[in-house]
């Protein structure tokens, strides 16, 4: 082989090397594990001895060492080893003047330092590390070898610098954005959480200043021997009713802020559920249900809450009737719901506000919260809402929320003969097909038929109070073998049943994995 | 007159609950902590008149002496290992159907979240009717 072709194989291999260091590093965005594993890179790629990589520091007057191969690369990095930029050392010579520089016999080479921590260097090439017009700091390589580096070879390995600077560079401007993002993120949390939490002080200070004149008036005229015994009762009532709204915020402010145990969810059911714990008068609310609309990922005691608020609104707008549409979104992966009603609608200039808190139309009586607390639930749930509306016509609140697509489970252990306390609507009917298809006998009714092993009684009935059913139930003796099934938990509710010696409340099983968990119980 | 213990440690709600069962006609001793409570109990139990009912707070210092997340239900525990028949009605600010369940497996006869107290006179009311 001619010393040509040896320095063309060379040349080669030595190109090779850079961009295969260069399409490692540009991988690598996280500044802190990119230092480590470039000096690595680069001493596997070309067997050196010894890489290390500088940067400069904050004031711009050194390069400071962020990485380097090996025990002798971390203690010098623990160390805190750092170059004076423009000092005698070859890093800080190459940094200032952007230019490469090569010593070789290192032990001869009167603008280098000897390195204790590096005792078997021969040869040492620093390379600075330039994007643009901006010099980020050095790269030193270093080979046991003497003469293991040509003039010719500078021409390759800042190649390979120039990789590894642009590399840095993004990863350093990733970091400076994360920073930038963070620091926003910090500042913008604490306005919100400053702007409510004086409005909420605000609001509930309103409150309370009723409470302390009414006190103040009424000891005054306590003192008097003669009172008005209408006033007081007014003044009573002033007491009663500033307890009730503040309470009130308290439930709409902490309730969607507990916490959310998402499930599959069965829409339908729980917007009948959210009808029939708000005492919606029967007739009002019509729900469509489109089949084959998967169900939603949710936490259903929450999305009670949450249809609860949006179906008040609806009354409380006059609506005369409320359609609530479920079916398929447009993507995939969630479930659409639109809540219609006909309602008197809303302007504009109040729909803007729609979802700021202690906003309300409805007068003082409103703390003004029912529509953020349904927004904060299904933000959480990390689905969307939005509103249109038409004063005169209606509202429209338009809801998606994310799809759950659960697997059958195996239905065949547990109770045989079930007794299914419900109306005729689309959970019963769905969870009656289920428990067939499994071979289990289900009989539908309002009160004991036969002696069934297990009896499941929805809450939410709407065909005779909840309550009254179990209290039959206990009556016949067979209110150990029921379960009472609700799509909302409530602590009152709950108490009441078990009191009435039910065997379990539990929150409604919407997937046959539910039901199968259910039916083990 | 059914006599009632009252265990709460916000001294503005115990002064108010007391209060409103005093004006039902009931005799009421009140604590502020588990231990007292549990003292009050156990000193009236060895007398003519121990009590008929007891009504607990859900959060408040417990037995050893910090405040607790349910340190009533500790409480329950001691006075129905004392007494297995005595009605006890817990409260809460908190709506918490995992507590009640806990509550009702310890013997608890009643659950009731402040703020909405309204039921607890007809709660107690119904308990005293029992025959």
């Amino acid at each position: 082989m001619t010393p040509e072709t040896q320095s063309i194989e060379r040349r080669m291999r030595l190109l090779q090397a850079a961009n295969e260091v260069g399409k490692q590093v540009t991988q690598i965005l996280d500044l802190n594990e990119l230092l480590p594993k470039t000096v690595d890179i680069i001493c596997d790629a070309y067997g050196f001895y010894y890489a290390g990589v500088f940067l400069i520091d904050e004031s711009g007057q050194w390069v400071v060492l962020r990485a380097g191969r090996g025990e002798a690369g971390r203690q010098m990095v623990a160390n805190g080893h750092k170059l004076e930029i423009g000092g005698h050392s070859m890093i800080g010579t190459c940094t200032r003047e952007r230019k490469a520089r090569i010593a070789l016999d290192v032990g001869d080479e009167p603008v280098h330092f000897k390195n204790p921590y590096l005792p078997h260097t021969r040869s040492e090439m620093a390379l600075p590390l330039v994007v643009g017009e901006k010099v980020l700091g050095a790269v030193t390589v270093q080979s046991v070898e003497e003469r293991a580096f040509s003039d010719e070879d500078i021409i390759t390995l800042q190649t390979m610098a120039d990789h590894l600077a642009v590399a840095i560079h993004n990863a350093q401007t990733l970091q400076a954005l994360q920073r930038a993002n963070a620091e926003l993120l910090r500042t913008k949390t604490y306005e919100a959480l400053t702007a409510s939490t004086t409005q909420a002080i605000h609001w509930i200070g309103n409150k309370v200043l009723p409470i302390t004149t009414t006190v103040a008036r009424m000891k005054a005229e306590l003192n008097n021997d003669s009172f008005d015994r209408q006033s007081l009762l007014e003044d009573l009532w002033l007491i009663e009713e500033s307890a009730r709204l503040i309470l009130e915020v308290k439930e709409n402010l902490l309730g969607p802020a507990r916490e959310h145990k998402p499930r599959p969810a069965m829409l339908a059911d729980v917007i009948q559920a959210a009808a029939v714990h708000r005492g919606l008068p029967a007739g009002k609310l019509f729900i469509q249900e489109i089949p084959g609309t998967p169900l939603a990922w949710a936490d259903t005691t929450q999305l009670v809450r949450a249809f609860g608020n949006l179906l008040c609104n609806a009354i409380e707008a006059k609506a005369r009737n409320i359609t609530a549409v479920i079916q398929p979104a447009a993507d995939a992966d969630y479930v659409s719901v639109e809540i219609i009603d006909n309602g008197e609608g809303m302007p504009a200039e109040i729909l803007e506000k729609a979802w700021a808190a202690f906003v309300t139309t409805k007068g003082p009586g409103h703390p003004g919260l029912g529509l953020p607390a349904a927004l904060h639930v299904i933000t959480q749930l990390h689905g969307r809402i939005s509103v249109t509306s038409q004063p005169g016509q209606g509202t429209i609140f338009h809801i998606l929320l994310p799809a759950s697509h659960d697997q059958p489970a195996e239905l065949s252990g547990g109770a045989k003969t079930i007794l299914l306390v419900d109306d005729d609507d689309s959970w019963a009917q769905a969870t009656s097909r289920m428990l067939t298809a499994a071979g289990k006998e289900v009989t539908r009714s309002l009160e004991l038929k036969g002696a069934p092993d297990l009896i499941l009684v929805d809450e939410a009935l709407q065909a005779a109070p909840a309550a009254e059913v179990i209290a039959k139930l206990a009556a016949a003796g067979v209110a150990v073998k029921t379960l009472v099934i609700t799509a909302a938990l409530n602590v009152e509710r709950t108490t009441a049943y078990l009191k009435a010696g039910v065997k379990d409340v539990l929150l409604k099983p919407y997937t046959q994995t539910e039901l199968a968990e259910l039916l083990r119980k | 007159m059914p006599k009632i213990l009252l265990v709460d440690d916000e001294p503005l709600v115990q002064r108010s609950m007391q209060k409103t069962l005093l004006r039902a006609g009931y005799a009421v001793e009140t604590a502020s902590n588990c231990t007292d409570g549990l003292a009050l109990f156990e000193a009236a139990q060895n007398s003519p008149a121990p009590f008929d009912l007891a009504l607990l707070d859900l959060n408040m210092p417990g037995f050893d002496g910090g405040e607790a997340s349910g340190a009533g239900l500790e409480l329950l525990s001691r006075l129905i290992a004392l007494r297995p028949d005595l009605p006890v009605i817990i409260l809460t600010a908190y709506d918490e159907v995992n507590k009640v369940k806990d509550a009702v497996a310890r013997g608890a006869r009643g659950y009731c979240v402040k703020g909405r107290e309204q039921t607890l006179l007809e709660q107690i009311h119904a308990i005293f009717k029992e025959p």
